[in-house]
């Protein structure tokens, strides 16, 4: 069975270049434009990885995570935050959301790549 | 009360012709070893509306080749990378592809979809390139704090 993806960040250049990598490398890969929209996608359906923007209008992804976490069928679902910020306090907001880890954009796609391994296999 | 849009079609495939030939032109015009921001802003403008246009006629196979050129012409406005010739040889093989799907939208003969993804795929490929970061870092938390 495959391993999908759950990949939400508004801009389309970069949800495109996720998918393509991930894609590529033999995940299914659903896109979300917004947190709001990641949540709603979340409800509905089962992902093996949620990666996450942080900056986004509507819901930011810390909100996401948090409320990723509390669905019943995401509770245990890893989470990463690909985003622009890698400050010490960012990083401590992304693990007590809940967070798996995070990944500094802009992204190594091998990197990317071996990050998702390392997470879901 | 819903709109039929399928009477301005014809309108679409005019105009998207137009700005595919806009496109070409414009890409001819770039310097490689200065481009012009504002020339390809303007082109990045046009590139979205192709492919917004053709979204809503449902072309999502000319939308999807659109968009990444727009990713390219984008990572090259925000000097994520250097410009190249091989880009400018790139972009105009799209606006090719790009005109012949549109053609055989218009006309009723069949899509290559082999020809679309492969330029699709070119162009991602030139555009990932560009968000490789050299010193791009990660980080895990512990496993028990992180819900693994």
């Amino acid at each position: 069975m495959s391993i999908s993806i759950l990949a939400v960040d508004d801009s389309a250049s970069v949800r495109q270049m996720v998918c393509f990598t991930l894609k590529n490398a033999g995940y299914e890969v659903s896109e979300a434009v917004d947190g709001m929209d990641g949540l709603e996608k979340a409800r509905s359906k089962h992902f093996n990885l949620i990666l996450t923007d942080q900056n986004m209008p509507r819901m930011d992804g810390l909100t996401l995570i948090r409320n990723v976490r509390a669905l019943p069928h995401h509770k245990k679902t890893p989470t990463l935050m690909l985003t622009t910020e890698s400050s010490d306090a960012m990083k401590a907001q992304g693990k007590a959301a809940g967070a798996t880890g995070w990944l500094v954009k802009p992204f190594d796609p091998q990197r990317l790549i071996d990050v998702v391994k390392k997470v879901v296999g | 009360m819903s709109l039929d849009i399928s009477r301005f079609r014809h309108i679409y495939f005019a105009e998207a012709q137009q700005r595919l030939s806009t496109i070409e032109t414009l890409l001819l015009e770039l310097d490689v070893d200065d481009p012009d921001i504002e020339l390809l802003n303007f082109i990045i403008h046009e590139v979205n509306s192709f492919g917004c246009s053709s979204a809503l006629f449902g072309y999502t196979d000319l939308t999807d080749a659109a968009h990444a050129l727009e990713s390219l012409l984008a990572h090259v406005w925000g000097g994520d990378l250097p410009f190249r010739s091989e880009m400018i040889d790139t972009m105009l093989a799209a606006a090719d592809v790009l005109k012949a799907q549109l053609h055989a939208h218009r006309d009723g003969t069949p899509i290559d979809a082999a020809a679309v993804e492969a330029i699709r795929a070119r162009l991602m490929t030139m555009t990932i390139a560009a968000m490789a970061a050299p010193h791009a870092s990660y980080g895990l938390f512990e496993p028990s704090q992180a819900g693994l």
